[in-house]
């Protein structure tokens, strides 16, 4: 065996390395649009109220489950459970969290990546005024 | 050191005095996975680098040990080609293997099982929601002991490993091994005290092929 022999085997082994890999893509895989990358099951990393952060506030408990078939189960800072059906507007910029007939929370989407979601609701209350609260929510391992 | 761990070292240090000994570095490149369940996953290219050390007690047979760092983890792709998600973990890993060999005229086919031991000293996620010019990279944050949720890192990994190769002793005064190995974690690299219903464990998968200058002692 010569040295050009050799050299035909190593390329013949990553060929087929390489078609393993290849092997390995589903084209048929639509891409993901943004309702994949918020469908997860998040917790809260902080919250800000008007730019304050929470700091004194056990936040350890929440969960918020976006489940794919748009339904969602969130568990509040005290362990209440409440569900309902979650949507986002044309613009994939606000998420709307229906909870019963008639109440729906919208949230702005500050940002979103593969392992951070930031949103912001807005609440008017008489007696303090205008209230920004920013959640920064980041996945459950899995 | 008791009577029968005093023999062993003797029988070892007799058998390696009389045996053949090659040591070398070892380069190569490397494609793994980890999720078992995941439509979007596809082959992780990875490298590794180290050391080997084979020790020939018989004609035929062989013990070899390596001491590597290697690349490992998982990418999600869609489209095929556009990578959103992508972990690159980074151990320091310890293969011990059995290595039978056949000569022939012009070269020595070799076949290698055996296990390996790993640490996962680091890992690095790249992430993008949208494409390539919005990657963002961090590093993964290990952790240690269960969190809020019972999610726990398991840094140790243990698993088998198989191999088939050539050794090629023409190129100067040592021996070219060209190997192409299979790898199978069997430790699961996370877990739950309380496994939730959609768990999905994640164990390494590697193949590599690899190139190993061997020089006798």
């Amino acid at each position: 065996m010569n040295k050009l022999s050799y050299i035909r085997g190593l390329l013949a082994i990553l060929m087929i390395a390489a078609a393993i890999s290849g092997c390995e893509v589903d084209s048929s895989v639509e891409p993901p649009e943004k309702e994949f990358f918020i469908s997860k099951d998040w917790k809260i990393k902080g919250v800000q109220v008007n730019g304050a952060e929470v700091t004194n506030t056990d936040l350890s408990l929440y969960r918020l489950s976006l489940n794919e078939d748009f339904t969602f189960t969130r568990i509040g800072i005290e362990g209440a459970e409440e569900s309902g059906s979650w949507n986002l507007n044309a613009s994939k910029t606000q998420l709307f969290l229906f909870v019963g007939q008639a109440n729906e929370e919208r949230y702005f989407i500050i940002d979103l990546q593969v392992r951070k979601l930031v949103l912001q609701i807005i609440q008017d209350d008489n007696k303090i005024g205008t209230l920004e609260i920013k959640y920064e929510l980041e996945p459950l391992r899995d | 050191m008791n009577r029968l761990g005093f023999l062993i070292l003797f029988l070892a240090a007799t058998i390696v005095s009389e045996a053949q000994v090659t040591v070398g570095p070892k380069v190569g490149f490397s494609l793994s996975r980890q999720k078992e369940t995941s439509p979007y996953q596809v082959l992780k290219q990875g490298v590794h680098y180290g050391g080997v050390a084979r020790i020939e007690i018989l004609d035929f047979l062989s013990i070899q040990g390596e001491i590597l760092v290697s690349q490992k983890g998982y990418r999600e792709e869609f489209d095929g080609d556009q990578a959103f998600d992508e972990l690159t973990s980074t151990y320091l890993e310890i293969p011990a293997m059995v290595s039978l060999s056949k000569a022939t005229n012009d070269f020595t086919i070799i076949a290698n099982a055996g296990v390996y031991n790993a640490f996962w000293q680091a890992g690095e996620f790249q992430s993008t929601i949208d494409g390539p010019d919005a990657i963002i990279t961090e590093s993964y944050q290990f952790v240690s002991s269960p969190d809020a949720s019972g999610y726990k890192d398991n840094r140790v990994d243990f698993g088998v490993l198989g191999g088939l190769g050539i050794l090629y002793d023409r190129f100067g005064s040592g021996n070219f091994i060209l190997e192409f190995r299979y790898a199978k974690g069997l430790s699961k690299i996370n877990s739950f005290e309380v496994e939730p219903s959609d768990y999905n464990p994640r164990k390494n998968e590697t193949f590599s092929v690899s190139l190993s200058y061997m020089l006798f002692l």
